[in-house]
């Protein structure tokens, strides 16, 4: 047996240290050992982007990674978002649109929409497309996933604005 | 399935890399983005004993360009490649392949130079480096040592690496942005291997002339391919659709590519021929 190391990985904003055997996935550790099962596991060779997460603020597919690997790094999880007020926009979105129909690429397409938003205040269709293009969805199809990334899109527009107007009151 | 067990280290300089390699030998794989080795794991078509993520090494992050050569680290990811500013002010060819690369996620964690290392016959890079000339750097306790792109590849997924020397780096020669380069891929979808794909790289001289032609397959065989073909044909003339279409014909007669799943040999002999003139005819601005 491997002798197991010790890690920290930053976790949605908390530090955890732990001891991992290096084999174990970062989506294992953090379904299994921390209970954030928002991440999901589907195909396990990095294909259907159920699994993503954001590592160091970049995507990442954390069925990709050994949980080793993120030694040191910040992780942040679909449960990241739950820490704000209820649904954010683009979860909002999902809902009103009919997005999801089983759910179980739901938490991908999340994150890489966050991605994308976060880098990116004002995506076209084809930059929207791109970044869909990382997770498979099997049973809604991508009609309303593109919706609702749309109509997300829009929303974070009128956040921007919003935000931006009382600025310049203040 | 989960990986089979192995011991990890991750060094923080490149010379206790090399001693740890030359130490475990075969037995040992070199990790960076891991977006290859990490699903060949999992499902263990590779079991290494031993995982050497080079991450904490620094220096290797870098992209240099100078008047003689353009370098390439060994953690620069393809996302790094696709937004490098640098890169695309000399070579913007760099930033479309890299978009023809898996999905933004895999991208941000992927490397160029763990590409070229794979040498996986459907990938990308290894036809650009063979393309452009270019070489990469092995080091080891034995020392340093280049090779030529053209010596690098061997086979499916095997290359000249000895079992223990590092890639650090990919050199391209600087003339390489001189050229016009067009790539073209065809895959079942975005995203998706290509099944084949060709990068044509065309200069014409001050009077509109061919100077020169290189054209590059990957998806046709082992190994990225060059074909042979008697350059008298194009160079010196007027470019022209009647030249392209001679050229290809010509082009495409040296090519023996497999029959897989993907595609029967017949139907990648078209695809080669149909993306090949399209690439020629958008390089000579036709």
């Amino acid at each position: 047996m491997i002798k197991k190391q010790e890690i920290t990985i930053n976790i949605n904003g908390v530090d955890r240290k732990f001891e991992v055997e290096p084999r174990k996935l970062l989506s294992d550790v953090l379904r299994e050992d921390f209970g954030l099962t928002g991440t999901h596991v589907s195909c396990e060779i990095g294909v259907c982007g159920v699994c993503t997460v954001l590592m160091n603020d970049k995507t990442c597919r954390s069925c990709l990674t050994f949980a080793i690997q993120a030694n040191g790094a910040e992780v942040k999880t679909v449960e990241y978002f739950n820490q704000e007020k209820g649904l954010n926009y683009i979860q909002k979105a999902f809902h009103k649109n009919h997005a999801l129909q089983c759910g179980y690429c739901t938490p991908g397409f999340l994150i890489v929409l966050g991605y994308l938003f976060k880098n990116n205040k004002n995506p076209n269709d084809d930059q929207i497309n791109e970044a869909l293009s990382d997770v498979l969805c099997r049973c809604t199809g991508y009609k309303n996933i593109f919706k609702a990334a749309c109509e997300a899109r829009d929303s974070l527009k009128n956040l921007v604005m919003e935000k931006s107007n009382n600025g310049t009151k203040n | 399935m989960k990986s089979a067990p192995f011991e990890y280290f991750a060094p923080n300089n490149i010379s206790e890399a090399m001693s740890l390699l030359s130490e475990l030998g075969e037995e040992a794989s070199i990790l960076a983005g891991g977006q290859s080795l990490v699903a060949a794991m999992n499902v263990r078509l590779t079991t290494p004993n031993s995982v050497i993520d080079i991450k904490n090494i620094k220096g290797l992050n870098n992209i240099n360009i100078d008047n003689e050569n353009l370098r390439i680290g060994a953690l620069v990811t393809h996302s790094d490649i696709e937004k490098s500013e640098q890169l695309k002010s000399v070579l913007p060819i760099f930033s479309t392949i890299a978009k023809h690369i898996a999905h933004p996620t895999i991208r941000n964690r992927g490397t160029f130079v763990g590409s070229l290392a794979h040498a996986d016959p459907a990938a990308e890079w290894p036809c650009v480096l063979l393309g452009m000339n270019g070489s990469i750097k092995a080091n080891s306790v034995r020392g340093e040592r280049i090779i030529k792109a053209k010596d690098f590849f061997q086979s499916f997924f095997s290359t000249a690496l000895e079992t223990d020397e590092i890639l650090t780096e990919a050199i391209i020669p600087f003339s390489a942005t001189k050229i016009s380069w067009v790539f073209k891929e065809i895959s079942k979808q975005e995203g998706a291997f290509g099944i084949v794909f060709v990068l044509v790289g065309v200069l014409k001289n001050q009077t509109g002339l061919v100077e020169d032609v290189c054209t590059i397959f990957g998806g046709c065989g082992e190994v990225p391919l060059k074909p042979y073909v008697n350059q008298e044909i194009i160079i010196g003339k007027i470019p022209s659709i009647e030249l392209v279409e001679l050229y290809s014909d010509e082009v495409i007669k040296s090519l023996d590519p497999p029959s897989d799943i993907n595609a029967t040999k017949s139907n990648r002999i078209q695809m080669a021929r149909t993306l090949l003139m399209r690439a020629l005819t958008e390089a000579l601005s036709l």
